[in-house]
Order: structure tokens, then C-alpha cells, then sequence
């Protein structure tokens, strides 16, 4: 079969799955409503955006600290991240994309190449979203046109992040086709501290990391491309790095789009063992990653009886994730430069930037490895002699122990960055995840019925939801610099939350109290 | 014990269906696969048995290019499965262990897909509807495999390479959640595609389909071909009696392995 009918079918395939998936929707209407949640708390936080004590100024008046900073943490850290994984993931293919299509005879490069024609449209889409979002706040601070603001956050964010894409889908390609576990572990082993190193760069206000002869470099091209942003007036060398961008995004996405992929089968890249061909019946033997946690287990905790056992439970799984781990990379250095700076401005995006990443954390840390259904069995848990409410407070236990001291320190940065008001929001926001987090499950392991199930499962990725919300606006509100707006955004999320928390808790208490649903009871009395 | 040597030797088979030579695969510090070597001629079932975890899903996955293997290689029908993958896929149809269907295809479509993928003739549908009924799937023709019962997944993946003619089957597991008329018009197939000069690698722990479709056994152990041949030739290495049933030469064969 020639490319072009090989792209007909491939086509025809996702036309088909799409439109499966929208009948799945259709069918179970509980799924739908997370989709329409999204624009809807999207839509609620808007007007917040514009709050604050901002004036407009002239493109060359405009304070560049913040616009960098900004525009660093887009560059170096988010952009290389999402971008670069959805870029690595067109060639990730899931276990029934490699049981149904991998067989047949059609060419798996022709696969990926419409999985990246669509990675590019995905981004393109995001991007122009963004930047209308982002034209709008720009314009509450740059006295320029909002179609010039556009056109330059266009123009500097959209290759940049085709750039990662195409870097993603080689990076992940040339990772799956190795053959020697060794070179996937070493790309690992290089980016780890390349990208905890931007990370912690991103953090530095660029006009102090210029001093910081690693930094200094990237500070440099961050500011230059503010100028760029803002619209201030630049020399010819003032637009080396965003020619570069251009020229080299074009290069490297028509290698992407033109190379011949041939992929082996599962995906399983950066460094991760690739186990996929192990069958069912066989024992993994753990790889780098699993033996280096398997190393540093944290030992069973014994807090007594009662729901002391399951809360220790909880602890231990909690401890025993990725979730910690991830919790001390970022807190880590947002203290580090809280403390390096003396507080300030630095301080402030520090915290700004602990707030929106560590609810995600929380997200897929307390509510997925730590949650009922999969370290600990639902049925188990339901099967324990406590009452709802001690199961309630055990379910708290370890968020709760996630979250407080996050909490405790993004009020002493922002208090020592002058910030009361907004260290106290922002803790009283950070707070209120372990309650929704612990009502939700609560719910989940309380509704038997499969409609129940599904609606208490929605509230668990409300906080996802939450989060992703807060990512949006909390981000461009201090960029804009309204301290206010920013206290009101993770006050409204922190009462929203412990709203939904109160309604979850009652109803998970009023259905454990309940009993199982009457179509279940003969099963239950029965076993 | 005896330890057979290996069914392929010397110079490639021509016109074998299957031809592995030397595959290797490790995981890490696991070693899936050493040197596995073997033939399957046209119109012969090899049957691959051995105990939890001696490699035969991994071999399979090696053979049908979707994991790569460290060294050796796999032939096709001829076909390289790696330098020259398209006829290779083209002449194949592979069962995977564990059934995964496309979530959000139903089985109608799953054949759809098949027929414009493998570009068959016009008249594809008669067969598929004979093949969804005979396999009691008609009814749930229309519904999304994700709603599907694990047995009924499989059989989408059965009727999948039911709708054509392959010339080299590839099946893992494949009476695991069917039910005993599916087993049943799988067998049959089995054997029609057999007698129809295609050839095959049927990997079980059922012994009783063993016996029922195979002509030959390799048996597999920590990754290594322990012993191959005919149901005759491996109760001869076992000393069994002529009668004996593959599940004892099986056990004799595999003692402290």
C-alpha cells in the first residue's frame, strides 16, 4: 500500500475512535461533566485576572524582572516538559494500539507521522489560546496594540514550543530504538539535573541570575526575549536568539515530520526498563528506578489500632511514592531562593510558583499511589470494622501530611516577601486539598453503585482540575503583579474546595451509613 | 536429561513459515531469551510450552517484531521480520496474550479496520458476519469493546485474523477466556489453516490444545530450548510409554528445570 492510502487508513481509525469516544461520552454522561467542569472554572476565574492596583506603561518603562522571569519559566522549564512529552509520546503507542495496528502491514512511520501532525495542531491550538489569554493580561500592563501583543507572543512562544515537540518525538524515538538499556538510563541521568537546574533557575529573578556565571547565559536570553515581548526597542544582536528559534524549529520539525520511523512496540523510553515484553506470568526484576526506591523504602509504620493502622497505612504508601520525592525537589529550592535572595520579588514568584505546582503534586501523588483502589483494595478498606468517620480521618492523615508543611512554608516566604494577605490565602489554599483529596476518596469507597462510583471518582480529578485552573491564572495574575488578584484567586479555589469537601464528606458519610445499594445486598449478605 | 539440540541448524530454512535463529533478550538482569533457534515448516503447528516465565511470550513478541531483540533473528515466510517488516506483517496474524482491542472501536469496526489495512476484496462483510456469529459476538457487533467481556475481546481479536488467510499464525494464549464454542471453532480453524499449507506457533498451557493442533513441541525453560520434536519423539526422550499423555512427558521433562 502507497503513503497516502496507508495515511487514509490511519485516518479513518482515529475518525472512528473519536467518534467511539464520543458515544462512550454519550453513554456514560458522569465523564462528560469532567469536560465540561474545565471551561466552566476557567471561565468562573477570568474576571479575576485584571484585578489589582496594574497601570498600563510604555513598552520601554515596563519592569523586565518579572516579564523574564516569566518568560524563563515558559522557555526552560514548562515548554521542554509538555511540550517535550507530548512530543515523545506520538511515539509511545499503547498495548492495544500494539495488539491491533502493529501487526498488520501498514508502515508504522506513516503512524507517527499523523500522531505528530497532530501533537503540532494540539500545540498550535494551545498556543494561540494562550496567547490570547496572554494578549489580554499584556495589555492590562504594555501600552501597545492587544493584535501587536498577540502577534509577538505568537511569534516567540509558538516555535519555541514546536521546537520541544519536534526534540521530543526524536529524543523519545531515539530512546525506544536503542537497544542497550545503559543509553536510555544515561539520557536519564543527563536531564534529571539539567532539568532541576532550570528549575532552579527559573526560580531567580533573571537580573540576579545574570551575576550566576551558569545562569548567566540563559538570564540573558531571557530578558532579551522580554524586550522582545513587552515591545521595547532592540538592536540586531537583541534578535539572535529569536532568529535562532526560527530557523531551528523549522529544521528540526521537518526531520521530525520526514523521518522514517520503525517502531519496535510498546513504548518505554528515558530510562525506564522496558518490561513491556515480559508476560504476565513472570516476576519483574525492578530496574534503575524501582531499585534505587526499593533502597530508600521508608519502613512499615506502626501507629497502633483502629483507624491509627490505616492512617499508618496510608503514610507508609504516601511515603513510599514518588509523591515525597517530588514534593522535596520543589520545595527545596523554592526555600533555597527565599533565602539566597532575602526575600522580594524572587521570594514571591518562588512561592507563586510552589503554589501552582505543589496541588499537582498532591493530585497525582495523594490521590492516585496513596489512593483506595490501587495500593490499598477498595473492597479491603470497606471490609474494616471502623466506623465512616475514623476512615474519614484516616484518609486525611497522609495529604494532610503533604500539604501542612507546604503550607506552613509558602506563608513564611510570602510573609517574608511582604505578602501577608497572600500568604495567608495561599496557605489556607494549599490547606484545603488534603479535605477535598479525603472526601472524595471517602465517597468513592462509600457508592457501590456504578453510577455512585463514577461521580464520587469525578471529585478526585476536581483537583486536578483545581489545579490546572490555578496554573492558568495564578501564573500570569503575579506576572501582571497584583498581589490582590492573586490572593482572591487561591482564596475563591480554597473556599470552592472545602465546599466541595463538605458536600463529599456528607455524602460519603450518608452513604456508608447506608449500607450497600439493594441491588448488591444479596451478594454482600451471601459472602 | 537429554537436552535436544536446537530444530534449526545450519543454513536458513527455505520456505520454512517460521526461522528463528540465535534470538536473545534480556531485561535488565532478567535473561527472557538465549539463543532460541527453530523452524516451522508450511503446514505445520509448532506448539511452544514451558513453565510461568520461560520466555515464550517474549519469543513471540520477538518474532512478530514488536519487541527488539538484543541478537538473532526472525524470518517470516522468508520475510525478515525487521529489514523487510510489510510482507512479514502482511503474511501473519498474531493473538496477543491478554486481549486489548481498540477501547473505543466495536467489533464491526475492528474488522473494518482489518479489511482496509490488508486491503481485502470486496465481499468482506459476508465473511465477517459468518465469522461474528459463529463466534457469538452478533450481538455485541455494535457495542464498544471497552464494554466487552475479557472472553469477548478476545474473540474480537480471534475474528480478526479469522476475516483473512494468513499464512503464518502467531498465537499466545489463545483459548484463555474463550468460551468452549469459541475454543471450539478456534481449534477447527487452526487445523483448516494448517491443512491449508499455513504454518504456525501456537503457545499454551493447555497440553490437551497442544495435542489437538500441534505436530511438534518446543518446550521452554529460563529462556532455553530444553528439548523439541514430535509428541513421539519427546515420549522417547522421556522414556514414557507410547500412550502417555503430553502432561506427563511434559512434567518428566521440565523435573527441576
Amino acid at each position: 500500500m502507497e503513503v497516502e492510502g496507508e495515511r487514509q487508513v490511519y485516518s479513518w481509525l482515529r475518525a472512528r475512535q473519536f467518534r467511539g469516544y464520543l458515544r462512550y461520552l454519550r453513554e456514560h454522561p458522569s465523564q462528560l461533566m469532567i469536560f465540561l467542569m474545565l471551561p466552566f472554572m476557567l471561565l468562573a476565574f477570568l474576571p479575576l485576572l485584571q484585578t489589582g492596583p496594574v497601570r498600563p506603561v510604555a513598552p520601554d518603562k515596563v519592569a523586565l524582572g518579572g516579564v523574564a522571569l516569566f518568560v524563563g519559566m515558559a522557555l526552560y522549564f514548562l515548554f521542554p516538559v509538555m511540550a517535550g512529552l507530548r512530543g515523545s509520546a506520538t511515539v509511545q503507542a499503547d498495548v492495544a494500539t500494539v495488539s491491533v495496528v502493529f501487526p498488520t502491514p501498514l508502515r508504522r512511520a506513516t503512524w507517527v507521522e499523523g500522531n505528530l501532525r497532530r501533537a503540532f495542531r494540539d500545540v498550535t491550538v494551545i498556543g494561540v489560546v494562550g496567547s490570547l489569554l496572554g494578549a489580554w493580561v499584556l495589555s492590562g500592563v504594555v501600552l501597545t496594540p492587544v493584535w501587536a501583543d498577540l502577534g509577538r507572543l505568537l511569534a516567540l512562544f509558538l516555535p519555541a514550543a514546536l521546537l520541544w515537540v519536534g526534540l521530543g518525538v526524536l529524543g523519545g524515538y531515539a530512546s525506544l530504538r536503542s537497544r542497550r538499556a545503559w543509553t536510555g538510563r544515561a539520557l536519564a541521568v543527563a536531564l534529571v539535573p539539567l532539568g532541576y537546574a532550570s528549575f532552579f533557575f527559573v526560580l531567580f529573578d533573571p537580573k540576579v541570575a545574570l551575576a550566576i556565571p551558569p545562569f548567566s547565559t540563559l538570564a540573558w536570553i531571557a530578558l532579551d526575549l522580554s524586550r522582545f515581548l513587552v515591545g521595547a526597542p532592540m538592536t540586531a544582536l537583541d534578535w539572535l536568539p529569536l532568529a535562532s528559534t526560527w530557523v531551528v524549529v523549522a529544521v528540526v520539525d521537518v526531520v521530525a515530520l520526514r523521518y522514517r520511523y520503525e517502531l519496535p512496540g510498546p513504548g518505554s523510553s528515558y530510562g525506564v526498563a522496558d518490561r513491556s515484553g515480559l508476560s504476565q506470568e513472570r516476576a519483574s526484576a525492578p530496574g534503575l528506578y524501582e531499585s534505587f526506591r526499593l533502597l530508600l523504602r521508608p519502613r512499615f509504620l506502626d501507629w497502633g489500632g483502629g483507624w491509627r493502622a490505616l492512617a499508618a497505612l496510608r503514610v507508609t504508601f504516601l511515603l513510599r511514592s514518588f509523591a515525597v520525592g517530588f514534593a522535596v525537589v520543589v520545595l527545596v529550592p523554592v526555600l533555597g531562593v527565599s533565602l539566597f535572595t532575602g526575600g522580594g520579588g524572587s521570594a514571591f514568584f518562588a512561592s507563586v510558583l510552589l503554589l501552582s505546582l505543589f496541588p499537582m503534586i498532591g493530585g497525582f501523588g495523594t490521590m492516585t499511589e496513596a489512593a483506595p483502589g490501587r495500593s490499598v483494595d477498595r473492597d479491603i478498606l470497606r471490609s474494616l470494622p471502623l466506623p465512616p468517620r475514623e476512615i474519614y480521618k484516616a484518609l486525611l492523615s497522609a495529604p494532610m501530611l503533604l500539604f501542612a508543611p507546604a503550607a506552613v512554608l509558602e506563608f513564611a516566604i510570602s510573609a517574608y516577601a511582604g505578602a501577608v494577605v497572600v500568604g495567608l490565602a495561599a496557605a489556607a489554599y494549599l490547606l484545603s486539598f488534603p479535605f477535598v483529596t479525603a472526601a472524595a476518596q471517602l465517597a468513592t469507597l462509600a457508592n457501590l453503585s456504578e453510577s455512585g462510583l463514577t461521580l464520587a471518582r469525578f471529585g478526585t480529578l476536581l483537583g486536578f482540575l483545581e489545579t490546572l485552573a490555578s496554573l492558568v491564572f495564578v501564573l500570569p495574575v503575579a506576572f501582571s503583579g497584583s498581589a490582590l488578584g492573586l490572593a482572591l484567586i487561591v482564596g475563591a479555589i480554597a473556599l470552592v474546595n472545602l465546599l466541595l469537601a463538605a458536600a463529599w464528606r456528607w455524602q460519603g458519610l450518608s452513604r456508608f451509613d447506608a449500607g450497600p445499594p439493594a441491588h448488591l445486598r444479596p451478594f454482600t449478605e451471601s459472602a | 536429561m537429554p537436552v535436544e539440540a536446537p530444530l534449526a541448524q545450519g543454513a536458513p530454512a527455505l520456505g520454512a513459515a517460521i526461522d528463528v535463529r540465535g534470538l536473545t533478550k534480556r531485561f535488565g538482569k532478567v535473561a527472557a531469551l538465549t539463543d532460541v533457534s527453530f523452524a516451522v515448516a508450511r503446514g505445520e503447528i509448532l506448539g511452544l510450552i514451558g513453565p510461568n516465565g520461560s520466555g515464550k511470550t517474549t519469543l513471540l513478541r520477538c518474532l512478530t517484531g514488536l519487541l527488539l531483540e538484543d541478537s538473532g533473528t526472525s524470518a517470516i515466510g522468508g520475510h525478515d521480520i525487521h529489514k523487510d517488516p510489510i510482507p512479514a506483517r502482511a503474511m501473519m496474524a498474531y493473538l496477543p496474550e491478554v486481549p486489548h482491542p481498540l477501547a473505543y472501536l466495536t467489533p464491526t469496526e475492528h474488522l473494518q479496520f482489518v479489511a482496509r489495512a490488508y486491503q481485502l476484496a470486496p465481499g468482506w462483510e459476508a465473511r465477517a458476519s459468518t465469522i461474528l456469529e459463529a463466534l457469538d459476538l452478533t450481538e455485541k457487533a455494535r457495542s464498544l469493546a471497552i464494554d466487552l467481556s475479557k472472553g469477548q475481546k478476545q474473540k474480537i481479536h480471534l475474528a480478526m485474523a479469522m476475516l483473512r488467510d494468513p499464512q503464518v499464525l502467531v498465537l499466545d494464549e489463545p483459548l484463555i477466556g474463550i468460551d468452549p464454542k469459541g475454543a471450539f471453532v478456534l481449534k477447527r480453524w487452526i487445523k483448516e489453516r494448517a491443512g491449508a499449507g499455513a504454518g504456525g506457533v501456537v503457545s499454551s498451557h493447555s497440553l490437551a490444545l497442544v495435542e489437538e493442533v500441534c505436530h511438534r513441541v518446543l518446550v521452554l525453560a529460563h529462556g532455553r530450548p530444553v528439548v523439541g520434536g514430535t509428541f513421539d519423539e519427546l515420549r522417547r526422550l522421556a522414556h514414557a510409554a507410547p500412550g502417555a499423555s503430553l502432561e506427563e512427558v511434559f512434567l518428566t521433562l521440565t523435573a527441576g528445570r
